[in-house]
């Protein structure tokens, strides 16, 4: 399989999870829902946050802005987590969440967008069998329809991150110079901490689907569950100090622990740190651990991708179409 | 020296085992109850032939547990180059089980199959570089695409350019009669319009190797007899292109195939030409004559037994003959000579009334208009006993005005192994071939 193959199969992987993704309404309210659907997913744990830091003791969106310190909620520990160690550069522990939580949206896409492919190519479309004859490279096929959601996801981001910009006070400040400034960030250092964020993410989702190859419908709701427990552990919503001391393990194993970390320091202002466990690192650093992390879970991805072909080859099941 | 030729398709005591249900068996069951096997697939069925191909099966030494069945039940096979071959049987024989591993899309229990020269299970990737598919009956691209869009995706995938993948996408809708759907979404498509889409995908990629399974299903006669015809064009356009085609229509399978495998519980029971399948029957030779009597009257009043004795005499010079039946113009009489393989009777398509018994096997026969002449369908053991009896009914001084002669049809051929009835085609098809 060479590079060529995988680039001809993401192509057009990517032409049909476009038009899978956009063509089954008329483009105003497809746009309206790409809009407002992952606006809604974003702002209820925000406003969720929000309630309860006011009830904590807090003052709206400014609730976490080192002041809730003492809260008995888990929105209250993580202020409280946050306010121990942030920069304290004016950045609010609310910026911190929204930030991650409209970042996270991308994991989302990625992930369940590239396994929910096998259940929709082999239960749905029944098309399975006709793409593994004539795609030239599976992995490069699921990845290209998986970059459809990925699209969508951008223009979901971008206008989440918009909206918390002129609505609600998030500082974002993204770096347009080629060269390093403050902490390190550059636009280089952006886009390469968010492809290869998103690559990692992509192998995660590539082991997602051979997983799937395996199972029933319900594996769509495995994607799902996985993708909670990402957004749980990778410190998306809480920093990784408030977490049990059993589960900060696994987030520092995770890729988009250190992606997550990075992008925000690269899109806010200095001191966007909240948490002990991370706030050491510098960008460098937390590059080289998502490198690393993002390394393991690749082969970990790919290896499962491949075990998952070649057992669904030995069940027979890679073309089923289990109708429950 | 001339260069060996390499099989398109090679295949070497291929197995599969499949499980009976769907049902997953639980840990504590595997735990407690242990995993009964019983050795090798099962030998042939008993009263059953197995052709030389299939001989050595169930030497693989693997095993069948409690809920399992071979599918495919160690299946020798070698489909030369530029050849189109058939594999008849029916519903679960392994037709698309042995497709399915040949695609790559199903790894075998057992033994080793070739596509194109390259292994199927270790080797898939190049396997798939070299074929393509068409199964029947299925849901046969995304709905949410036009026509056009379902075959140009096909074409990117398979690399082939924009420029090249338009005009031979145009020529495949016009072969199935589908360039006015082209812009059409495909979920807006009938069954038949639907597998002719299915059609053209399978032939878009111009393989060396093309499964068909079942690719005329559900299609219009003229459809279905423009693919067949597109299919002989196809093959004959590029030497090397071989097709290996599985279908439920007879005569499909004769019209297209130069050689035919007939497969049944997991096994090819016997594998040629259709010509050498039906001669391998040894159904002998049908005749049906129309002839005079000496007196050259078929007239009102013509007795029966002057004709029996006639037959009979004829009869009797004749070793091979086995059956003879005599359809009188206006008269009926039979009979049968006690210990001869020779039976004047009726009519062999059905019972007709006043059946009246004398002898052996007498059967009333059905009446002709008067002035016709008589009819004999007689059953012959060879060419030569043909030839013969009909010089003894020259000899006996009958007159032959009319003779036909009927072959075995590959629907007996495929009575004899599989020994049930084909299923029926539909009647829209069946009526086109």
């Amino acid at each position: 399989m060479t590079l060529a193959s995988f680039w001809r199969s993401a192509r057009a992987g990517a032409w049909l999870g476009w038009r899978s993704e956009s063509n089954w309404t008329d483009p105003f309210l497809f746009a309206l829902y790409s809009l407002v659907q992952p606006l809604a997913r974003l702002l209820i744990p925000l406003f969720m946050y929000l309630v309860i830091a006011r009830l904590a003791g807090g003052s709206g969106a400014g609730a976490g802005v080192a002041g809730s310190a003492g809260g008995t909620t888990t929105a209250g520990a993580a202020a409280a987590a946050g306010a121990s160690a942030a920069g304290g550069a004016g950045v609010r522990f609310f910026d911190f969440l929204y930030t991650g939580n409209a970042l996270f949206l991308y994991v989302g896409a990625v992930l369940s967008g590239m396994s929910w492919v096998i259940i929709e190519d082999r239960e749905f479309y029944q098309m399975i069998r006709y793409i593994w004859i004539a795609a030239p490279s599976f992995p490069g096929y699921l990845v290209g329809r998986s970059a459809a959601k990925l699209a969508i996801a951008t223009v979901s981001v971008s206008m989440a991150l918009l909206v918390g910009w002129l609505w609600l006070d998030v500082p974002l400040t993204i770096p347009c110079s080629w060269f390093p400034g403050a902490q390190g960030a550059s636009l280089p250092a952006l886009l390469f901490f968010f492809v290869l964020g998103l690559a990692a993410s992509a192998t995660m989702g590539l082991g997602m689907a051979g997983a799937n190859l395996l199972s029933a419908r319900e594996g769509g709701d495995r994607s799902e569950a996985l993708n909670a427990t990402l957004y749980l552990f990778c410190g998306a919503a809480f920093p990784l100090d408030v977490l049990p001391g059993w589960a900060r393990p696994l987030g520092l194993l995770l890729p988009q622990t250190y992606w997550l970390e990075g992008m925000r320091r690269l899109l806010l202002p200095p001191g966007a740190s909240f948490g002990k466990t991370l706030s050491g690192l510098d960008l460098q650093a937390l590059l080289e651990r998502m490198a690393v992390t993002g390394a393991i879970w690749a082969v970990i991805g790919v290896g499962l991708l491949w075990l998952g072909l070649r057992a669904a080859r030995g069940r027979g099941s890679l073309d089923q179409v289990t109708e429950h | 020296m001339s260069t060996p030729i390499t099989p398109a398709i090679c295949v070497e005591s291929l197995t599969r085992r499949f499980r009976r249900t769907a049902a997953r068996r639980k840990a504590w069951q595997i735990l407690f109850r242990g995993e009964r096997r019983q050795d090798a697939p099962p030998s042939a069925q008993e009263g059953r032939t197995i052709a030389p191909s299939a001989q050595g099966c169930g030497q693989n030494g693997h095993a069948l547990g409690p809920e399992e069945f071979w599918a495919l039940a160690g299946i020798d096979l070698e489909v030369r180059s530029g050849e189109l071959f058939g594999l008849l049987g029916p519903n679960g024989a392994g037709k698309t089980t042995l497709i399915k591993i040949l695609a790559t899309l199903l790894a075998p229990t057992s033994g080793r199959a070739w596509v194109a020269g390259y292994d199927v299970v270790s080797d898939p990737y190049s396997v798939r570089r070299h074929i393509n598919m068409v199964s029947g009956g299925e849901t046969s691209g995304y709905g949410i695409l036009t026509v056009e869009e379902n075959l140009w995706l096909f074409s990117q995938l398979y690399g082939i350019p924009t420029a090249v993948a338009r005009p031979r996408i145009r020529r495949l809708l016009q072969v199935v009669q589908l360039e006015d759907k082209a812009k059409s979404k495909m979920n807006s498509l009938s069954t038949g319009q639907r597998q002719k889409l299915n059609f053209c995908r399978g032939f878009l990629s111009d393989p060396d190797v093309l499964f068909l399974d079942e690719p005329t299903l559900g299609l219009d006669i003229t459809a279905a007899r423009s693919i067949r015809a597109f299919v002989r064009e196809w093959m004959q356009e590029r030497p090397g292109r071989t097709v290996l085609l599985t279908t439920h229509y007879l005569a499909e399978a004769e019209e297209l195939c130069d050689r035919i495998a007939i497969i049944d519980h997991g096994r090819i029971l016997a594998c040629g030409s259709p010509a050498d399948l039906k001669s391998r029957l040894e159904l002998g030779v049908e005749l049906i004559l129309q002839v005079l009597t000496p007196d050259r009257s078929p007239k009102s009043g013509v007795r029966g037994e002057q004709i029996q004795e006639m037959l009979q005499a004829a009869g009797r010079a004749v070793p091979g003959l086995r059956q003879l039946n005599v359809t009188l113009p206006d008269a009926a009489a039979g009979l049968s000579e006690g210990g001869r393989p020779v039976s004047v009777a009726g009519d062999d398509r059905g019972p007709t009334p006043g059946t009246r018994e004398k002898g052996a096997t007498v059967r009333m026969l059905p009446l002709s208009p008067a002035g016709a002449p008589i009819q004999i369908q007689a059953w012959l053991q060879s060419e030569p006993a043909a030839g013969e009896f009909l010089r003894q009914l020259a000899l006996a001084g009958i007159t032959l005005v009319g003779i036909e002669k009927r072959e075995p049809t590959l629907e007996d051929v495929f009575l004899h192994w599989v020994g049930t009835e084909p299923p029926p085609a539909p009647a829209e098809t069946a009526a086109g071939r």
